[in-house]
């Protein structure tokens, strides 16, 4: 009997659904195709899981293959790889956590769906909080070093657009669309 | 270390560790130690990372989504243990899962799933109506699936030569992953029209195709290439441009796949939307890859 043999179908839809819906709708943007991933997801899952031998890794292979079904479903355009900026964002502002307490969960999805593409997959799943960062790069195949820089980055766009967003209409941010 | 470069590692770190095993964070912790505006800084920046986190924690999936996942996925899985290993699961396990998948009202036109999934999304780019969700719209297929995966454990069981035989072959489940690869829409990461360039990046990779691009392909509508890994073993990515039309060439090492069948005269298939054409000239396999409504290829060796 194999590691995965043991584990529970529905232990593993209960233990991971929620945080991998989570992250396809930060991805995608709405909930619709948000759902359409994380069902694919474990519908790939279903077909192929036996060949993951180590169970510890379920996990991980879950978030990347949403990823990759993201990517794979995105069907962009433009034939081209994301570009990574070069240069650090200037120093981020500082928000105060009551702005952040203010958005309604929807509006913190929106706002991260305004984030450079780049940014976006490391920073939700720094937020999410399910997986370590040595994690985050083996779920999106970058370099450590470049899960920092991207999470820096990435929260650093995130605060500016929320304080840009305080800035404009006073003390609460205004309802952020994607 | 300066203090922007410690302020990348520690905001990267969840939980700030006391005593980490990497240098680079060992060193941001001392200089985190001594500087007082850094430790400021962090408190903040944690702050915000706790607010928001919660924020996102609070976003809840539909309701039906769960249910959802169980009834289509449940049915697959289990049909695929009853093939693919030997498993004391009994029959009434499998029928009560596949009858979970069953839709509500009676039978329905059964479409196979992956033709269904691939005209949705074809045609769904720009759509905004909630359709109903993947695996409800995939029940009967799936349904049909356990039903024709169980038979097939069956027979599977009682022929175990051809099981390991079926196993072992690999490169229809490659061909899958590049028509995967095609679907991403990612393009070369080197963009080259010079053979000789190819040539010397491959051989710098210890990639497939060293020597030539393959006779059946025109060398010189070449757009770019991408070196890649399947299972441990490398691929070639190749982009070709045949009048206007994307192709797209996948180079794997013939010792690579050991167990498959692959013929020096092209075989010609499909896979998803693509048509696919197979060979091989002995050294390598090529698995060439074009848009089914596009012209038929022609192969000339």
């Amino acid at each position: 009997m194999t590691g995965n043999e043991s584990l529970n179908f529905k232990e593993l839809v209960d233990a991971h659904y929620s945080s991998l819906y989570r992250f396809a709708y930060s991805l995608a943007g709405n909930e619709h195709e948000a759902s359409d991933l994380t069902q694919h997801t474990y519908f790939i899952y279903a077909n192929k899981g036996s060949t993951i031998r180590d169970p510890s890794k379920i996990k991980s292979w879950l978030f990347t293959t949403l990823y990759r079904e993201f990517l794979r479903m995105r069907r962009s355009a433009k034939r081209t790889q994301p570009q990574e900026h070069e240069m650090l964002e200037a120093e981020a502002p500082v928000v105060n956590p009551e702005i952040v307490s203010a958005l309604d969960g929807a509006s913190a999805v929106a706002a991260v769906a305004l984030l450079d593409e780049t940014y976006r997959a490391p920073i939700v799943l720094f937020y999410l909080q399910d997986l370590s960062y040595k994690e985050i790069a083996a779920v999106l195949e970058i370099p450590l070093g470049t899960v920092m820089s991207r999470l820096a980055r990435g929260k650093a766009q995130l605060k500016k657009l929320l304080s840009d967003r305080t800035r404009s209409t006073g003390t609460s941010p205004s309802p952020l669309t994607p | 270390m300066t203090v922007a470069e410690a302020k990348i590692i520690l905001a990267a770190c969840p939980e700030i560790p006391r005593d980490p095993e990497e240098p680079e964070l060992r060193e941001a912790l001392n200089l985190l130690a001594a500087t007082p505006a850094l430790a400021a800084w962090l408190e903040q920046e944690k702050a915000f990372d706790r607010a928001f986190a919660r924020k996102l924690a609070s976003v809840a999936p539909p309701k039906e989504l769960q249910d959802a996942i169980l009834r289509g996925g449940a049915a697959i899985y289990m049909a695929r243990r009853l093939i693919t290993e030997s498993t004391e699961d009994s029959g009434e396990e499998i029928g009560a899962l596949a009858a979970a998948a069953a839709p509500e009202g009676g039978p329905e036109k059964i479409v196979p799933f992956y033709e269904k999934d691939v005209e949705e999304n074809l045609t769904a780019k720009g759509k905004t109506e909630r359709k109903a969700p993947f695996v409800l719209r995939a029940a009967p297929s799936l349904l049909a699936a356990s039903v024709i995966l169980g038979m097939a454990g069956l027979w599977m069981f009682v022929n175990p030569q051809k099981l390991a035989a079926r196993a072992q072959r690999e490169i229809p489940e490659f061909t899958e992953f590049a028509a995967g690869m095609v679907d991403s829409n990612l393009g070369p990461t080197r963009h080259d029209h010079m053979i000789k360039d190819l040539q010397a990046d491959l051989q710098q990779e210890h990639a497939p195709i060293v020597t030539d691009l393959p006779t059946p392909v025109r060398t010189d509508e070449l757009e770019g290439w991408n070196v890649m890994h399947w299972e441990n073993r490398p691929v070639t990515e190749v982009f070709l441009d045949d009048h206007a039309t994307s192709l797209e060439l996948f180079v794997v090492r013939r010792a690579d796949f050991p167990n498959d069948d692959v013929n020096q005269d092209p075989e010609v298939g499909a896979v998803s939307r693509y048509r696919v054409t197979t060979w091989t000239d002995g050294t390598d396999i090529y698995i060439l890859l074009r848009p089914v409504a596009g012209a038929n290829i022609t192969m000339s060796r």
